[in-house]
């Protein structure tokens, strides 16, 4: 509706504009008539005393209407008329031929022939001159409204068809962008999916993994177990046919011979406490905790009465505080007093053998002492001797395999504890320990042990 | 030989299913050193332990034996089987079957005595415990056989 609006209004505008008039007449007078008639008409009235002169005016300027006078010397109104056809830009130019009564019909008609659009006979009537006039310059004007309205619709649609153009850019643009926001959203979605296919990929890893690695230890145990029981098969061979050779050929064997298959007889046995004591430390790790509140008070009675005999040996005094309830393991804490007081008891120095055990409580754990008047440790060793198989003196001294302490180590952290040492040499040690009032951590909590053990 | 045999006592017969020649050779030194004569027979696996007892391929002409010791970790026919055979058998089962093996698997344990194993030994770790081994047999089985 709009652009209809606003060529209404243009055509409005443009109707005050003056054209221009042509008047071609070889008569001076004539063209003041003509003059006087269409000045009226508010128009510009150009003159031209020939048909030469005419043509100079139509290369400079635009006309709405020529008035061409027929009989003129030198060069007439039709070869005046037909050269300004000739001329592309006049083409078009309405020429109303001027002429005097009478003149024949083929006159009139080869006028036609050369562009006349129309005639007017001398003497001209003011009325009809004005009129006709009147209606060329209307259409001159039209057709300058419709050309500019065409350029106007012209440069309307070139710019519609910019916009239009525009809008298909901006269209494609967004097309693109939603493409592309389709394609990174999909790019997200393939990407969130591989995420998530990772993180399942990786807990299952971490699950295969996991259960490798308790299968591994398994295994481990497994193979522990069958290597030192068969380690203990030949090592039952070689016992017992050195035991039966010493029995049965001793009348036939010299003092060196008896004392090397006594060397045979002791590594053999010493072979035999390092396999079981292995086989009992990785026990400990095959076998789960079972905590549970146990006596501790209960714990120390039993363990002193499995030293009894080497404690009654050496006249050793063994004393202890009232002990707590704990929630523990009760086989490992029993195996965990047995090994510490039994290396008070070992490493015994050259006094009366007293040992003391210790307990007090602290805000979350209770910390155990076993403190003795032996022999001591340099601090150097406070660390190595909880490593297994690390021994500090020569097995003549004092014997064993090297394993108590790394098991009693082992014990303490499974339930989540601390072992550690305090000690002089020459002025006895302290061994301590923390078990948790609350026990935290996996292997507490939630395993079963199946408690088969095949020993 | 034969005029000798019947006038002495008759000889206890051992059978021992035991593929370890270390084990046998044991066996053999420790049960010269008894007082009492026993003649000791040995088979390697269980399938040769079953062949002795029903008198089949080449132990047509075998005693049926007073005592068995019986090995449980043997190629073949392992020990479990030729034990509870024995004793689903009417005609052996009264045979006082001994397990002696270097298992201490309770699971083991178990399973003889629930087959009805008249003895679980675990294979002395030295000489001195072979004698107390040696001493319950006698005690136990050879004297109560030969009264």
């Amino acid at each position: 509706m709009e652009p209809e609006t606003q060529t209404q209004i243009h055509i409005a505008e443009e109707k005050a504009a003056p054209v221009n008039i042509l008047m071609v007449d070889d008569e001076p007078a004539n063209l003041l008539a003509l003059e006087a008639v269409l000045d009226s008409l508010g128009q510009r009235l150009v003159r031209a005393g020939s048909g030469r002169e005419a043509l100079k005016h139509l290369m400079n300027e635009e006309f709405a209407v020529i008035l061409l006078d027929v009989a003129m010397p030198v060069m007439d109104g039709f070869e005046t008329a037909r050269l300004v056809r000739q001329r592309d830009k006049n083409r078009l130019t309405p020429i109303i031929f001027l002429t005097a009564v009478g003149r024949t019909e083929s006159e009139i008609f080869r006028g036609y022939e050369v562009g006349a659009v129309d005639y007017l006979l001398k003497p001209l009537v003011p009325e009809i001159l004005k009129s006709k006039v009147l209606i060329f310059i209307e259409l001159y004007n039209k057709t300058r409204q419709i050309q500019r309205l065409n350029t106007e619709l012209k440069r309307n649609v070139r710019e519609l068809e910019s916009t239009n153009q525009e809008l298909k850019k901006e269209n494609a643009v967004r097309r693109r962008a939603e493409q592309e926001l389709r394609h990174s959203e999909e790019k997200l979605r393939v990407l969130n999916a591989s995420l998530e296919e990772r993180v399942e990929e990786r807990s299952a890893l971490a699950e295969e993994r996991a259960k490798e690695l308790s299968r591994s230890n398994a295994e481990l145990q497994q193979f522990v177990h069958v290597a030192s029981h068969d380690l203990k098969e030949p090592l039952r061979m070689i016992n017992s046919f050195v035991q039966l050779l010493q029995r049965q050929s001793a009348d036939k064997l010299d003092a060196n011979s008896e004392e090397y298959i006594q060397y045979v007889v002791e590594g053999a046995r010493r072979i035999q406490r390092l396999i079981d004591d292995l086989l009992s430390y990785t026990r400990l790790g095959a076998r789960s905790l079972s905590p549970q509140a146990v006596e501790l008070g209960e714990v120390v009675e039993e363990a002193l009465s499995n030293l009894s005999l080497a404690a009654n040996e050496c006249g050793a005094e063994v004393t202890w505080d009232p002990m707590p309830r704990v929630e523990a393991d009760r086989t490992h804490m029993v195996l965990l007093f047995q090994n510490l007081v039994g290396n008070a008891l070992k490493f015994r120095g050259a006094g009366k053998p007293k040992v003391h055990i210790g307990a007090k409580a602290e805000i979350d754990r209770w910390v155990f002492s076993v403190k003795d008047n032996g022999i001591g440790i340099e601090p150097q060793y406070f660390e190595k001797i909880f490593i297994v198989f690390q021994r500090l003196h020569a097995r003549e001294e004092y014997p064993g395999t090297g394993i108590g302490l790394a098991l009693c180590k082992k014990v303490v952290e499974q339930h989540g504890g601390k072992i550690w040492v305090e000690s002089e040499l020459g002025k006895g040690s302290a061994f301590y320990f923390t078990i948790p009032k609350i026990i935290r951590g996996g292997r507490h909590e939630g395993e079963t042990g199946d408690g088969t053990e095949a020993i | 030989m034969k005029a000798k045999l019947e006038m002495g006592p008759r000889p206890f017969e051992i059978l021992l299913v035991e593929d370890n020649l270390g084990d046998i050779t044991l066996m053999k030194e420790i049960l010269k050193m008894s007082k009492f004569p026993i003649r000791l027979n040995v088979v390697r696996n269980g399938s040769e332990a079953l062949d002795y007892l029903y008198h089949e391929g080449v132990y047509q002409d075998s005693k049926e034996p007073d005592l068995i010791l019986l090995d449980l970790n043997l190629p073949k026919v392992d020990g479990r089987e030729v034990l509870a055979q024995i004793k689903r058998d009417s005609l052996l089962g009264h045979i006082p079957t001994l397990v002696m093996t270097s298992s201490k698997n309770e699971a083991d344990v178990l399973e003889a005595y629930k087959n009805n194993a008249n003895f679980y030994i675990v294979k002395p770790m030295d000489m001195d415990h072979y004698m107390v081994i040696m001493k319950y047999l006698e005690d136990f089985w050879i004297t109560r056989t030969n009264k």
